[in-house]
């Protein structure tokens, strides 16, 4: 008897007592599809739960300036993560792009800006979306979705993207939207990121892509 | 232009691997607009204390008139 039929035996079995439903104490739980009948007609109905996979994640080993992660095939993606600036005089701006387009003029950012009660605004043909002070840590969250506008000239990769970074009195919370206008109604098939100062992305920098239904 | 290093992680397969390539550091970035809102609320404080005092002003010379 080989590994792959004892694997199918056990599945069967273990179907055939899920079937029957859990007994605890006088109660039997029984599971249908998105349905959890805890008897006594207390039903849990799941509906359609959001499932939420990890496709990716990266530990960057030494000091990078570009991040590629390729082999990508979604409609939705969420990123979170931390890019660790080993720069010890300058503050850093890191960019997103997706789908191998890494021309940044292809890109519009809208900016939001605020430090203490200082608001800053600005738009840039750009898509700049995270700052990391010298030496810091700064961490970061994406919301990435295919093409929402299923006409030609409203078909557009959207980014909704946050970060922090400085500390103390200078802590500063930043909202970024990126957009990058596409011909054809597209996956986000790969990510790159990239900072502005060479070697600037820098080991113990940390990249989690989490595919969203 | 200067030599930059690249990493490349393919999440299918799992595969990375390291690359180099031509980069151009960046000049700072611009802010368009900045708005200090402690500083706004201040303004508009005063600018609502000198209407005040411009309607008391009204206020005393439309009873000294009549």
């Amino acid at each position: 008897m080989n590994e792959e039929l004892i694997r199918k035996i056990v599945r069967e079995e273990l179907d055939k007592i899920l079937k029957q439903g859990i007994k605890i104490g006088e109660n039997t739980i029984t599971i249908t599809g998105t349905q959890i009948d805890m008897g006594g007609g207390s039903i849990i109905n799941l509906g359609s739960p959001v499932m939420i996979t990890r496709v990716a994640y990266l530990n960057v080993g030494s000091d990078s300036t570009e991040v590629t992660i390729t082999g990508l095939n979604h409609e939705r993606l969420l990123v979170m993560g931390h890019f660790h600036n080993a720069n010890a005089s300058s503050t850093v701006s890191y960019r997103v792009f997706v789908n191998d387009d890494t021309t940044s003029t292809n890109y519009y950012a809208q900016i939001l800006e605020v430090t203490g009660t200082t608001v800053s605004a600005s738009n840039a043909n750009d898509s700049v979306f995270a700052r990391a002070e010298p030496l810091g840590r700064a961490p970061f969250m994406i919301y990435i979705a295919r093409p929402l506008g299923r006409i030609a000239s409203n078909r557009y990769i959207k980014l909704i993207c946050f970060n922090t970074y400085n500390n103390g009195a200078n802590l500063t919370t930043r909202i970024t939207s990126i957009v990058r206008q596409v011909d054809e109604d597209v996956n986000i098939t790969s990510l790159t990121f990239q900072c502005s100062k060479s070697g600037a992305l820098s080991s113990g920098s940390r990249i989690r892509v989490f595919d969203v239904t | 232009m200067v030599k930059a290093k690249r990493i490349v992680y393919n999440a299918e397969t799992g595969e990375i691997h390291e690359e180099e390539f031509e980069f151009m550091p960046d000049e700072a970035e611009v802010i368009l607009h900045t708005i200090d809102i402690s500083q706004l609320i201040e303004k508009v404080n005063n600018v609502e204390n000198k209407l005040n005092e411009l309607i008391a002003e009204k206020k005393e010379t439309s009873t000294l008139q009549s």
